[in-house]
């Protein structure tokens, strides 16, 4: 292109996507100033990385990053390989189909809050599976689910959640491979793991990526599921967050903030490689 | 010996009956093509032999084995489609060792398969590029050579040519068979096109609405096509309603039709009083008017109605009761108007089914 017509190119962009970069460039610069001392809402600003390396130092701090980590890519992970035989299962119209794939995408109309109380009411210790393992025998006294240390309420909640919309992105990328691709797969031999592995996977690794990282990004910086049905011996980084800002430790706050951005970041990146390179069995062409 | 036996092979969908029962064998070695119009069920039947479909009635047989019931993945079929079907994120290398891998043949086997093949297509420049770097006769070799480096027992066809232009189309066609013949597979083709299917096979099993209609070599087909469907598919032929008036031996007839009385030679006996027959256009002798001195029987005398130049012959057209009757001649200076006399030799007259 000569030089004119990139002009051109810019200027039409620039309302759109001028617009977006400006904001997103504002807050992610302003989180960042704040972390190293700019931006001080309760006195003199000072350019320092004293925050970081308190932070850095925290125990808590560390629990906080591995833990949203944890969260980030067990949800992801999960979310797409439960949506994917699903997306297979509706790949070709059957009787019932649309109707089974409509209430397999609810959960996408539900707010995670609410969501999350809705869950608790199912694990509560008074909840509807205590009482109903209690009431069919299986169990004497009932157990406590909420809040359990492993997270695994958590992550059925954000399975849950993200599930429909990885199966959302999945179902149309699964249903434009032509049935002769498919059908060639089987006739050469190739059952039905394999077909999935070397077929299916490759066709749709971007459709995979996208649904990984959007879930990953999410579910990285969650605070909603954390606060109700999290493990109470560790926090998210958000959760974190917005502990420090409730305090009024602004800076400390940037640190998780910018902490938060980074990790979505390089996590997603991490994840789409890493998939993109098993998926295509070892080589990224 | 038998590659693939049908008994009484039945596939319904719903209400619609796809394939009603067939009997069919064919012999090791041997090229079928699967002939018929759009809808006539010859895909479902190859479906049904690669497994894709699961009869509804009936049974398959693969080198004498009982393959009904078994998956496609586990058939020692191998299907070449209509749309090539070749995985369109792996190379050509990786497309032809696709199957290979699958059924875990060793490392040296897989090498030998694969030189063998890429020498054999001419694949040997191909081999690190991708489906969509090649043109639809190069992505043809390659889904061929995918499907025949497995060395099936029996090689299936989908309209592997329909995609491809005329000429590529004829030089694929020869291909195809070059091949089938060199490594001596048992070949199940479909096909539309009736050209593609006498150029190529040994047998042609003609279909219609589910049903085989006729199973011959191609010259039977074309010169003794059991039905008016067969004979109107297959070439061109003039189809008429016809009345046996009088046999005068075993094996000639005299027969009142659209266009005069006409003597009929055949060895099988008209099956009804009233029958349908037909003609090739150009299974016929112009005369003129010095040769009509000699009296013949099967004379016909027309007036040219329409002209169609056709490059190697002339199709010329007359109308007869209200019925339009084709021609095929080297002449090419008869123009419409122009009155001709022609003789339709009686073997060239073809009885078929009783008149509905």
């Amino acid at each position: 292109m000569k030089a004119k017509d990139w002009i051109k190119t810019i200027l039409l962009l620039t309302p759109g996507i001028g617009l977006i970069v400006l904001l997103i460039g504002t807050v992610v610069y302003i989180a960042i100033a704040q972390s190293f001392g700019l931006y001080n809402l309760g006195g003199e600003d000072q350019l320092t990385i004293a925050y970081w390396t308190k932070m850095l130092g925290r125990k808590l701090y560390m629990r906080s990053v591995n833990y949203s980590l944890y969260i980030g890519f067990w949800s992801a992970l999960l979310s797409v390989a439960l949506a994917y035989p699903i997306a297979i299962w509706l790949r070709k119209p059957f009787s019932g189909s649309i109707a089974i794939g409509a209430i397999l995408k609810a959960p996408l109309l539900v707010h995670g809050l609410v969501a999350a109380f809705l869950f608790v009411n199912v694990i509560a210790y008074h909840g509807i599976v205590n009482q109903f393992m209690q009431w069919i025998g299986f169990w004497d006294a009932p157990r406590t689910m909420q809040n359990d240390k492993g997270a695994i309420g958590i992550l059925v909640l954000q399975v849950w959640k993200n599930m429909p919309f990885a199966l959302l992105i999945l179902t149309g990328s699964v249903q434009s491979i032509s049935d002769d691709v498919l059908d060639a797969a089987r006739d050469l031999g190739a059952h039905s793991f394999s077909r999935f592995r070397k077929v299916i996977a490759p066709l749709t690794i971007s459709a995979m990526q996208a649904a990984l990282v959007i879930i990953f990004i999410g579910a990285v910086a969650d605070f909603s599921f954390q606060t109700i049905a999290g493990p109470t011996n560790r926090q998210s980084l958000a959760q974190l967050m917005v502990f420090f800002k409730g305090n009024g430790r602004w800076h400390d706050a940037a640190v998780v903030g910018s902490t938060l951005m980074i990790c979505a970041l390089f996590g997603s990146a991490l994840l789409a490689i890493v998939v993109r390179f098993i998926v295509k069995g070892g080589r990224f062409k | 010996m038998k590659a693939i036996e049908l008994h009484g092979l039945e596939k319904r969908f719903d209400d619609f009956v796809a394939v009603q029962a067939l009997d069919l064998t064919v012999e090791k070695g041997e090229f079928l093509t699967l002939l018929g119009p759009s809808g006539c069920g010859k895909t479902t039947l190859l479906k049904l032999i690669s497994g894709f479909f699961e009869p509804t009635k009936g049974t398959i047989s693969l080198n004498g084995q009982d393959i009904t019931k078994a998956p496609p993945e586990s058939r020692d079929t191998a299907m070449c489609f209509q749309s090539y079907a070749l995985f369109p994120h792996l190379d050509v290398r990786e497309n032809l060792e696709f199957g290979l891998k699958e059924n875990r043949v060793s490392r040296e086997e897989r090498k030998n398969r694969l030189d063998d093949i890429v020498h054999h297509l001419d694949l040997g420049s191909q081999l690190e590029k991708l489906p969509n770097e090649l043109s639809g006769g190069q992505q043809q070799r390659v889904a061929l050579g995918r499907a025949l480096v497995m060395r099936p027992s029996v090689i299936l066809f989908d309209e592997p040519l329909s995609n491809l232009d005329a000429k590529l189309r004829d030089s694929v066609r020869l291909e195809i068979r070059r091949i089938q013949q060199d490594y001596g597979l048992t070949a199940i083709y479909v096909t539309h096109d009736q050209s593609e299917a006498l150029a190529l096979s040994d047998r042609v099993l003609v279909m219609n609405k589910g049903s085989m209609e006729q199973l011959a070599t191609p010259e039977d087909l074309y010169s003794r096509p059991a039905t008016s469907f067969v004979a109107d598919f297959i070439g061109n032929a003039n189809i008429m309603d016809a009345e046996v008036i009088e046999q005068k031996d075993d094996t000639h007839w005299f027969l009142e039709t659209p266009i005069g009385k006409l003597l009929v030679a055949s060895d099988k006996a008209p099956v009804a009083s009233e029958i349908r027959t037909c003609w090739r256009p150009e299974r016929i002798e112009l005369f003129s008017p010095a040769e009509l001195a000699e009296p013949k029987d099967n004379l016909i005398k027309a007036t040219v109605r329409d002209r169609s130049f056709q490059g190697g012959f002339t199709d010329l057209f007359f109308e007869a009761e209200g019925m339009s009757f084709r021609l095929q001649v080297q002449d090419a200076s008869i123009h419409p108007g122009d009155e001709i006399t022609f003789r339709i030799a009686p073997e060239g007259i073809i009885l078929l089914e009783a008149k509905a």
